[in-house]
């Protein structure tokens, strides 16, 4: 395969060309209440070739790995047609690499046999609630290589294996349908999605429990959130507002996004790391050869970086961060976070919560969004908190705020902290769901406005 | 012999029954970012799909890497081992709806079109106003699909699709605003200068900022964001989910659930509608299916499966590519009109919101009915005038309870996505926020 590609590199005409050559199978069971509605393996192979002439793109996609000179082609057709742009490219180092995925288990060496007995017992254990109404044990494993290869003589070769498993139960009670789910997923193997026999008996118990939550009332609130959805907060409240691609070509918004500005309190700093081997967000380099780094985005409430793209980077003056990303060999690198956290302090969640007489504890996330101005996430769980008490369970929370505000009004932050992957992910342009990690501590945050009837 | 042929003969030796979808096809799209021609795409994309019966399992597999046949038809037989009951025969030819699904116009579609309408776009806005940062897309793509089972089915059928996508954005002191359009079809639109114009007026609407004052009051959905609401119905209308007891539709044909002026239809059968096909993804016939007739629940959508499994008839919904199981799904959403044009609605408002893009929808217990999104772009009604754009709030509700405390329907609909819709005026919704 790296002759192919060194090959068609030769001999094209373009300032700048990569390749991204990608083969893997896929392992997927799904159990949808008592029917196994799914259990397939499947493979692939597809690639695309990215070419840059006088600052113009062309970019061609394909399956047909044989013809991958013609695609060479296609592409650098493509970007002539454009008739020239400004797009160029940040210097990274000329890297020759192979890595190879560190897991203790590989799926590929555990039978179908025992991965459907597997996802066949946590069923059992959800549907054996008999007030539940039905179940879905959705597992995912999949092993990939990535050759990727650049007209600047890069060459690395980057093998992946993502395993992971979501259990849900769901309740109903006449209209009222409530569910309640986990979910694992990064590249740590197969151990990863063993003895989650607990997580089963706890979404069952939650869920139904859930039927009987009363809908929140819409309002503005003091709200924890717990650490999963603390990440899902730095992610949609912060996160999406860094990324290069957003700020580069907008000078207004370089003015408001200007690095040593102050964007939350002394306690905050936001960080996104894709050096974490093993979370879900993990790549030695991105899809265009760069290294991946640990980024402050905001230290001690200052903002001090940004994620970058080589095009992003260059064009203000920064380093990329290797954080452009695609998907998959179908799709073009467009700047991504990877593992995305605010970083822990001092307070323990007791204390925030003795400390917050009336407001809302926010667990878990059923998904967030930004528009860059404004964000949403909702909790998955959500209790009332009276006089520094957890009291009744809540339900129906979106939780919204300003992303130009809202990290100012975060004023304890606590001392544990966790990472959250799962067969979930982030979309942007178009490519969903990329695997990200996200989290922190507990935290807490002022005036959130939280809808409801 | 052809790959697919290959496959379903090398799957028959084995097999009870066996069917393989291949699909191939050519995407072809340009891409304005921040005003600027950035670059062009192309993709040409093929794969296949096969579906055994073995001992009354189904089993299945897909792949991109056609180089070895073997393996691929040996997964396949893996899956069997363990795959669900069969309940369905595949079907022999069953005959198609007469769809039109491809335009050659579309096939024919010059890149350099595409540039020049994307730069038209930008040069529209940026006259309007040279601070505007415009997104545009305009791609189109060339697809053919051969079907073909142990039964006798072999049907080849190409479409087209073609779309195109705007959004302008004004960044502000305080955070920004973003207007977004787009269209999409089984031939080439025209209408993306017309969008452009209106999202051009929303700007200007969008200059002055007001305050709402938290409380439930009229809303207006454009046809725009009715996506969000009409998911709900979607999901309860699903024959998998009924099937599986958690749609709070089950057990309600026949009755009464939205307002008597509600009538939605499941469509496949619309001439280039971006929905539309002749056999859905397991050769069955296409239909138009009311879902809701007068507010009265009337269908659920199945595929052969689930259709099976609960002793009924195909809808003709199974939806999927050569990469997945079918599985029910909709196909175009068709909304019969009312009687009120969208201006009538707003003079009829004396305190009311517009509602024009949400953010966050999908968050919510949309199964239930549930929703409650940030307002991304939406307008204060005052005395029938809409006098500014309000934000940092949302908007919430339930769907079942919406839909049966209407003030009027749109007397125009129209296409967003494969929705073909009006406005709705609700007569109360609540609004949460900073203001007041």
């Amino acid at each position: 395969m790296e002759r192919t590609i060194k090959n068609a590199l030769k001999g094209a005409k373009a300032d700048f060309i990569e390749i991204r050559i990608q083969e893997g199978n896929s392992t997927g069971i799904n159990y949808v209440g008592k029917e196994l509605e799914g259990i397939s393996e499947s493979n692939g192979i597809g690639g695309s070739v990215r070419a840059l002439v006088n600052g113009g793109w062309g970019f061609a996609a394909f399956n047909d790995v044989e013809n991958l000179t013609n695609y060479v082609q296609m592409a650098v057709e493509q970007a002539r047609l454009l008739g020239g742009g400004d797009a160029s490219l940040a210097p990274i180092p000329v890297t020759i690499d192979h890595v190879k995925p560190r897991v203790k288990l590989d799926p590929r060496d555990v039978s179908l046999d025992d991965k459907h007995n597997l996802c066949k017992k946590y069923n059992d254990i959800i549907l054996s609630h008999k007030d539940v109404q039905t179940s879905n044990v959705r597992y995912t494993d999949s092993h990939g290589t990535t050759y990727f290869a650049n007209s600047e003589s890069s060459l690395i070769v980057q093998e992946i294996i993502f395993c992971g498993i979501t259990v849900l139960a769901m309740a109903k009670d006449g209209m009222n349908v409530q569910r309640a789910w986990e979910s694992v997923g990064d590249l740590r193997g197969y151990g990863n999605v063993l003895g989650l026999e607990e997580k089963c008996e706890k979404v069952s118990r939650k869920a139904i429990e859930q039927l009987s939550a009363k809908p929140i009332e819409g309002g503005i609130y003091t709200v924890i959130a717990d650490p999963k959805l603390c990440g899902v907060f730095a992610h949609e409240a912060f996160g999406h507002l860094s990324e290069g691609d957003f700020i580069y070509e907008n000078e207004r918004l370089k003015e408001i996004m200007q690095i040593g500005k102050r964007f939350g309190r002394d306690e905050l700093s936001i960080v996104d790391d894709g050096t974490l081997v093993g979370e879900a967000g993990y790549s030695k380099y991105d899809s265009e050869g760069t290294p991946t780094q640990k980024t402050y985005l905001i230290k001690n409430g200052i903002l001090t970086n940004r994620l970058h793209s080589r095009e992003t980077a260059v064009k203000m003056h920064e380093k990329p961060t290797g954080n452009a990303r695609a998907i998959s060999y179908a799709a073009e690198p467009i700047v991504r976070m990877t593992n995305t956290y605010i970083e822990p302090r001092d307070w323990t969640f007791e204390k925030i919560l003795e400390d917050t007489p009336d407001g809302i504890y926010c667990i878990g996330s059923m998904g967030g969004m930004t528009n860059m101005e404004m964000f949403t996430f909702s909790a998955a769980e959500a209790f009332r908190i009276s006089n520094g008490k957890l009291a009744e369970r809540l339900r129906d929370v979106v939780l919204t705020g300003n992303v130009f505000q809202t990290l100012m009004d975060i004023d304890a932050i606590g001392n544990d902290m966790s990472l959250y992957g799962g067969l979930g992910g982030c979309g942007k342009g178009g490519q969903s769901p990329l695997r990200v990690s996200d989290g922190g501590p507990h935290i807490r945050i002022r005036n959130v406005v939280i809808g409801g009837r | 012999m052809k790959i697919e042929e290959q496959v379903l003969e090398m799957a028959k030796r084995k097999a009870d029954s066996a069917e393989v979808m291949y699909e191939e096809g050519e995407t072809k799209s340009v891409h304005f970012e921040n005003n600027k021609l950035k670059y062009i795409h192309s993709s040409s994309v093929r794969g296949i799909g096969l579906r055994v019966i073995k001992r009354g399992r189904i089993g299945f597999s897909s792949t991109t890497d056609l180089r070895n046949p073997e393996k691929f038809v040996d997964m396949a037989f893996q899956s069997a081992k363990f795959g669900q009951e069969v309940r369905f025969e595949f079907p022999s030819r069953d005959g198609f709806s007469e769809v039109k699904i491809f335009d050659k116009a579309v096939a024919d579609y010059p890149t350099e079109n595409a540039i020049s309408a994307g730069k038209e776009a930008v040069e529209k806005s940026l006259a309007d106003c040279p601070d505007y940062l415009c997104v545009v897309a305009v791609g189109r793509t060339v697809w053919t699909r051969r079907l073909l089972n142990t039964h006798g089915l072999d049907v080849s059928k190409a479409s087209t699709t073609f779309g195109n996508g705007y959004e302008v954005m004004l960044i502000k002191d305080k955070g920004l605003v973003a207007i977004s359009e787009g269209e999409s079809s089984r031939k080439v639109t025209t209408g993306l200068l017309e969008r452009v114009e209106r999202s051009l007026e929303k700007m200007h609407l969008s200059e002055k900022e007001v305050r709402v004052t938290p409380g439930n009051y009229p809303v207006i959905f454009t046809a725009k964001t009715m996506q969000l609401l009409l998911s709900t119905f979607e999901m309860g209308c699903n024959g998998k989910l009924v099937q599986k007891g958690i749609s709070p539709l089950v057990g309600k044909l026949g009755e009464k659930i939205l307002d008597e002026r509600i009538t939605i239809y499941d469509d496949a059968t619309v001439d280039f509608a971006i929905g539309s096909y002749p056999m859905d993804g397991e050769g069955v016939r296409s239909q138009r299916t009311p879902l809701f007739e007068k507010g009265v629940l009337k269908n659920y959508l199945f595929d052969l499966q689930t259709a099976g499994v609960m002793s009924v008839k195909s809808t003709g919904s199974g939806n999927r590519s050569f990469a997945s199981q079918p599985a029910p799904g909709c196909t175009n959403v068709i909304v019969e009109t009312g009687d009120m044009k969208l201006e009538d609605m707003i003079k009829d408002i004396r305190y009311g919101v517009l509602v024009d893009q949400v953010l966050g929808g999908g968050q919510s217990n949309t199964l239930a009915g549930e929703f409650s999104v940030n307002l991304d772009l939406g307008f204060l009604i005052e005395n029938g005038k809409l006098v500014g754009r309000v934000k940092d709030c949302m908007i919430a509700g339930n769907v079942f309870d919406a839909f049966n405390n209407i003030v009027a329907i749109g007397s125009e609909a129209e296409w967003y996505g494969a929705d073909y819709v009006p406005p709705f005026y609700f007569e109360s919704l609540a609004v949460v926020g900073q203001g007041g």
